[in-house]
């Protein structure tokens, strides 16, 4: 045999892919080969220190459940048949009732919402049981306070420079009047 | 099923490769677990050999079977469904960027933390180490295609035939690939006689008292 095809079976051979009847001739040519011989040896002394040192990662495993591929996928879980129908009927409903709230949202509030009437507490008419025994009519300083109280809540900018009802511009007038230079500019 | 009584189940689930795949496109789940359980390890050492990060291991057995249950409709496995699924894990690993500075441990720490159980004597423990430490480090000289035959041989077991499946290429460049990666590593180990490994006076390593056992160890059939 050539010491080609040697090499070759040695490989085979080592990888444990030759037939018994290669064995033999690659052992046959190595024990007359000096040259083959040698790299015979050398390479299953390589092949013996490959398995030694990959002896412990064999051994080696990983605690991976298959929900991770589950996650990692991100499709949702098959559906049995017996659930599919209603599953279908379940998102009809859903559609159904979202189209009822959207038209209610829209349509329907205004025309069922209660009317509240507007009333003044102060001239609603009193209880027949309170008006002998007590005086419930406003006096008058309560209603010039109340008044006041409405301009202060109620009255727009403009109404607060009138100086008719901001006391704060009379002033501002009394000023410019009592200051002697201000007045003769003025004339 | 509880979680539990589940991946039992799987764990021991003997239909083959083929019924398995055909149960998981009918959306047995319990099948592609069975699948899962049966080949996760594989692809995490091939993984873990390839990338040398263990974290990266992991997201390559995922991404793995994530590819696999994708091309369920399209899978008409022959035998084991193995070789396929190692192809795409080698693919995984090499087309994978290494990650800078993120590496939590490396291949070395991973098989030292696999045979920390060794009930061995410290000195044959540290003889082991550091043929492990000079045997991995040469192993990482190898070029792509030939560290992937010597990895999915000497550490999955994968005769020749399957690793030309998984390679994608014939049987003869299988063996060729084998037979330079071998010698390559001679070279490279030739340089650590205190490991039994001596460089003859040509120059070129003959073995030393390794070899002895190693042929009695070969004549008594291949590892796994």
């Amino acid at each position: 045999m050539l010491c080609g095809i040697t090499q070759q079976r040695i490989a085979a051979l080592l990888a444990g892919a030759a037939s018994e009847r290669e064995r033999l001739e690659v052992e046959s040519h190595t024990a007359a080969c000096a040259r083959c011989a040698t790299a015979y040896r050398d390479l299953i002394a390589t092949s013996v220190a490959l398995d030694r040192a990959f002896a412990g990662l064999r051994r080696a495993s990983v605690a991976l459940s298959p929900a991770r591929v589950r996650l990692a996928m991100r499709v949702p879980q098959p559906v049995p048949a017996s659930l599919r129908f209603s599953r279908v009927l379940a998102r009809v409903n859903e559609v159904a009732l979202a189209a009822a709230v959207t038209a209610f949202a829209f349509v329907g509030a205004g025309s069922v919402a209660p009317k509240h009437a507007i009333t003044d507490e102060a001239t609603a008419p009193q209880s027949d049981v309170l008006t002998p025994n007590m005086h419930v009519g406003i006096s008058g300083d309560d209603q010039s306070f109340i008044r006041w109280f409405r301009i202060g809540r109620y009255a727009t900018p403009s109404d607060l420079l009138d100086p008719a009802v901001s006391p704060r511009s009379a002033v501002k007038d009394d000023v410019q009047i009592a200051t002697p230079e201000r007045a003769g500019l003025l004339r | 099923m509880p979680p539990r009584a589940a991946k039992k189940a799987a764990e021991i689930d003997v239909r083959t490769d083929r019924e398995l795949v055909y149960a998981a496109r009918e959306h047995d789940m319990l099948a592609f677990d069975a699948l899962f359980y049966r080949y996760k390890d594989g692809i995490f050492r091939l993984g873990l050999a390839i990338t040398k990060d263990p974290s990266a291991a992991e997201e390559i057995v995922v991404d793995t079977f994530t590819r696999a249950h994708r091309a369920l409709a399209r899978l008409e496995p022959e035998g084991s469904l193995r070789p396929w699924l190692y192809r795409v894990a080698v693919n995984l690993s090499y087309n994978r960027r290494p990650r800078k500075g993120l590496v939590i441990s490396t291949l070395e720490d991973a098989t030292e933390e696999a045979t920390a159980s060794d009930e061995r004597s410290p000195s044959s423990l540290a003889e082991l180490a550091e043929l492990r430490r000079v045997v991995l480090a040469a192993i990482d000289t190898l070029g792509p295609k030939h560290k992937v035959v010597v990895v999915l041989h000497y550490l999955n077991g994968l005769n020749l035939a399957e690793i030309a499946q998984v390679v994608d290429c014939p049987i003869g460049t299988v063996k060729s690939r084998l037979h330079y990666a071998l010698r390559r590593l001679r070279a490279h180990l030739a340089a650590h006689p205190e490991l039994g490994f001596e460089p003859d006076a040509a120059g070129v390593a003959t073995p030393g008292r390794m070899p002895l056992a190693a042929v009695e160890r070969i004549r008594g059939g291949h590892p796994e």
